[in-house]
């Protein structure tokens, strides 16, 4: 039996359920009279929990405050406008579901959402198998680790549009790197970001210079694996590739569903790159959902209807986000951080 | 599971944090319009490389005003529609009394409530009707500033479009000089064409050395050749955009057989290999002797002189489909606009007339090689830079995009087509369709509106007659 096998009969696979459970019976209100809540289980607080509950109000409500501010007050009002007929400056018209019917009937969001899907579909699993290489690569055991570690991690700290300045020059067809690059195997000069067929490609290798944030997420996850199992697993006369597969990535399945979460995240929100880089063009193969939404706002002073297209996306992102969830209970390992 | 009080009262404590948090976003009480200081002029002024000209336009209106005080922020307008700034601006209450603009958004901006109109000031501070004040301008720039029966700025500048041509590169082809001589008249396509075959370079792999014109590149696009063509964009009559005509079908067609025929990807990758997007603007294919015409505004004399004073150069009309066809050309340019929420205070106003009509625009143009659009500064020898006389020529046959409440959907709607007949990735009748349907609901929201009177005709005071070559 391999390590990974034996933690894995040893605890259940459902390990944030089981958890909670325990955490509920240890800490939750029914702990004390053996009832797990509901209306026969309520009891008055005393005065230092309510004390408690007062401070730790008091706490968090900067944080509560800001998401009232920048989260729940702009959602609730960006949905009231999608009904509306709103260019931001005259009274909203009420114009129903209007807006909505516009949406699902409007070619150039097909187009848009083709885009930002296909884009998704393609950096972000390159992207998490980017990071995870380059955390393996940050996690060695050599002296000059830190120094490895800031050099990977420093295009993470290149802002997004300083990049796309940067790679207009590296795709360039004539001193661009990549053609020169290209131009080594015959191929003629092409305007990688003028040609709809690699526009988005160029994009989705852009975005894995950014991938030293995730990188770290997973450091932090690799570090947090017992060397223990290693051993074992070494005892037990696994290969590195064994291990891998075995300990590292089950046990990183907690790290990988958050960065993929965060990557869907942002790759439904792509804009700055498309923005900067080719506007939308060529032929919109590079027009994304969120440059479209902010043209809709901003350059037709649609309101109403760019709403609805922000009300869209996140019920979309609500949904996928519950899709992950729901699919991460096959997949996801928490023995390690329920250990 | 969550029983109802509980839902009832989580619903309760959402809907009272959202208002704690509506009422801290909305909470404002900045001064906007007659509350604000009258004396203030709060400005949001042009391109900050022209900044220091424009100071010496607000310097003499101080001398004059010196009760006046002028605050300028260089927060130019990008041309492309995004109104993101002001609109967040004067949401925010924080927006200028005088907004200098792209003029092509006016009626757009007008529509959605953005800008004031300004014919009650022109009523109270003027002896003379609006008509008889705004006919103090050129023609089709008013025109940009009308909306729904009223004006919304005083234009600017103005840019009419002209073909530069690399002489030098012109005598190697053996081209006969005369054929680029703007006295006599324009050339016609057929006779482009026959240049671009005797003088385009390739090398063994096919990739451009030199071309002869690029028919999307800087001022050219498929909407300059559809106005270029007598396309009109919109029907008075119906209220409907008229992208789907049998006219601008006939131009997208004629330009997917260009596109065709220049081999889109080849031409697409010398121009990005020889001007880069975002290149410095010494970095151009017609400033390294590699593309034989260039169509661009009067800025290019200045351009010329800065960045390439020893090419020997000269500007002709734009090609017309005909031989013997009349000249054309098209123009744009900047306006003065009074944002929602600006003073519209006699001072603010004072300093509006002063900067768009004759003083400021005579202090103005010459410094930035633009076409004035106040009449009397261009009347005076002295109100424009001399080198682009050939430009203002050309205001007799300008034309100027519809003033309409879409003007930005219509640009990108055109701007899609062209980048779809570039790569051919779909048939003219099915982009004139999408196109069509892309602007046309939108502005079915703000009919019944109709072109300003005697739009799209010569203006008076410059008669076609006086353009070289009509």
């Amino acid at each position: 039996m391999s390590a990974s096998n034996a933690v894995a009969a040893d605890t259940p696979r459902t390990g944030t359920s089981g958890s909670a459970a325990d955490l509920t019976a240890r800490s939750g209100p029914g702990a004390r009279d053996g009832t797990t809540g509901g209306r026969s289980g309520k009891r008055k607080l005393t005065g230092r929990e309510k004390r408690n509950l007062r401070v730790g109000l008091l706490f968090i409500s900067p944080w509560i405050i800001g998401v009232a501010v920048f989260v729940v007050y702009p959602l609730v009002y960006s949905f009231v406008i999608s009904l509306t007929q709103y260019s931001g400056m005259q009274s909203p018209t009420f114009i129903g579901f209007q807006n909505y019917i516009a949406a699902f009937v409007d070619p150039l969001l097909h187009t848009a959402v083709g885009n930002t899907v296909y884009y998704m579909l393609l950096a972000v699993p390159i992207g998490l198998v980017v990071a995870l290489l380059l955390a393996l690569a940050m996690n060695r055991n050599v002296r000059e680790v830190a120094l490895y570690r800031t050099l990977l991690y420093l295009p993470s700290l290149i802002p997004m549009f300083a990049l796309s300045f940067i790679f207009i020059v590296f795709v360039n067809p004539q001193y661009g790197i990549v053609n020169q690059f290209l131009g080594l195997f015959g191929m003629p000069a092409t305007n990688l970001l003028g040609d709809p067929r690699y526009a988005k490609i160029v994009m989705i290798v852009m975005a894995q210079l950014g991938a030293g944030n995730a990188a770290l997420i997973y450091l932090a996850g690799l570090r947090n694996i017992p060397e223990t199992l290693y051993e074992a697993a070494r005892i037990d006369g696994a290969s590195r590739f064994r291990q891998f597969f075995a300990i590292t990535v089950p046990l990183l399945t907690p790290t990988i569903l958050f960065n993929l979460i965060t990557g869907v995240s942002g790759a439904m929100m792509v804009f700055t790159e498309a923005f900067i880089m080719t506007d939308g063009g060529p032929d919109n193969s590079t027009l994304f959902y969120m440059l479209y939404l902010w043209r809709n706002a901003f350059s037709y002073g649609q309101l109403g209807f760019a709403s609805a297209l922000a009300v869209l996306l996140f019920l979309f992102g609500m949904l996928l986000a519950g899709l992950i969830y729901w699919l991460s209970r096959r997949f996801v390992n928490y023995d390690v951080s329920a250990g | 599971m969550i029983d109802r009080r509980t839902l009832l009262r989580a619903l309760g404590a959402g809907a009272s944090v959202t208002f704690a948090g509506g009422s801290i976003v909305g909470c404002t009480n900045r001064p906007v319009g007659e509350n604000r200081d009258p004396n203030t002029v709060r400005v949001w002024g042009i391109w900050a490389s022209d900044q220091e000209k424009e100071m010496q336009v607000i310097e003499a209106f101080s001398e004059q005003n010196p009760d006046v005080k002028i605050e300028v922020s260089q927060v130019p307008s990008n041309g492309q529609g995004d109104a993101s700034s002001v609109i967040t601006a004067v949401r925010g209450r924080t927006g200028p009394d005088i907004y200098f603009m792209d003029r092509f958004n006016g009626a757009q901006f007008a529509s959605l409530g953005l800008l004031e109109p300004i014919d009650g000031l022109i009523e109270e501070h003027e002896d003379v009707s609006v008509e008889e004040f705004m006919a103090g301008w050129v023609k089709f720039a008013t025109d940009e500033l009308y909306y729904d029966g009223q004006y919304y700025g005083l234009p600017m500048d103005t840019d009419t479009r002209g073909m530069y041509v690399n002489l030098g590169l012109a005598d190697e082809a053996g081209i006969d000089r005369s054929l680029l001589d703007p006295a006599n008249g324009p050339m016609s396509y057929e006779q482009l064409w026959e240049i671009n075959d005797a003088f385009n370079v390739q090398d063994d792999s096919g990739t451009y050395e030199k071309v002869t014109w690029i028919p999307w590149d800087d001022q050219a696009s498929l909407l300059m050749w559809a106005m270029a063509n007598g396309v009109t964009f919109f029907s008075n009559e119906t209220c409907h955009t008229l992208l789907d005509s049998p006219e601008m079908l006939a131009v997208a067609e004629m330009y997917a057989g260009w596109i065709e025929r220049l081999d889109f990807a080849r031409l697409d990758a010398f121009k990005a290999t020889y001007q880069p997007p975002n290149a410095p603007p010494t970095q151009t294919s017609f400033f390294s002797d590699r593309q034989l015409f260039q169509i661009t505004g009067p800025w290019g004399v200045q351009s010329q002189a800065d960045y390439k004073p020893d090419m020997e150069y000269t500007v002709t009309h734009l090609p017309v489909p005909e031989e013997g066809d009349e000249p054309f050309t098209w123009a744009g340019g900047f306006a003065l606009t009074m944002p929602k929420g600006a003073s519209m205070s006699k001072a603010a106003w004072d300093f509006f007339t002063f900067y768009a009509g004759y003083e400021g625009q005579k202090i103005l143009m010459p410094q930035i090689s633009r076409i004035p659009t106040n009449i009397e500064t261009i009347e005076d020898p002295k109100g424009w830079d001399r080198d682009i006389k050939f430009f203002v020529e050309l205001l007799g046959v300008a034309k100027s995009r519809p003033p309409l409440p879409v003007g930005t959907k219509l640009w990108d709607a055109m701007m899609t087509m062209q980048g779809s007949l570039n790569q051919a990735s779909d048939t003219p009748e099915n982009l004139v369709t999408e196109a069509q349907q892309y602007v046309d609901p939108t502005m079915q929201q703000f009919c019944p509106v109709t072109l300003p009177e005697g739009f799209g005709e010569p203006d008076p005071h410059f008669p076609v007659e006086d353009v070289p070559g009509a």
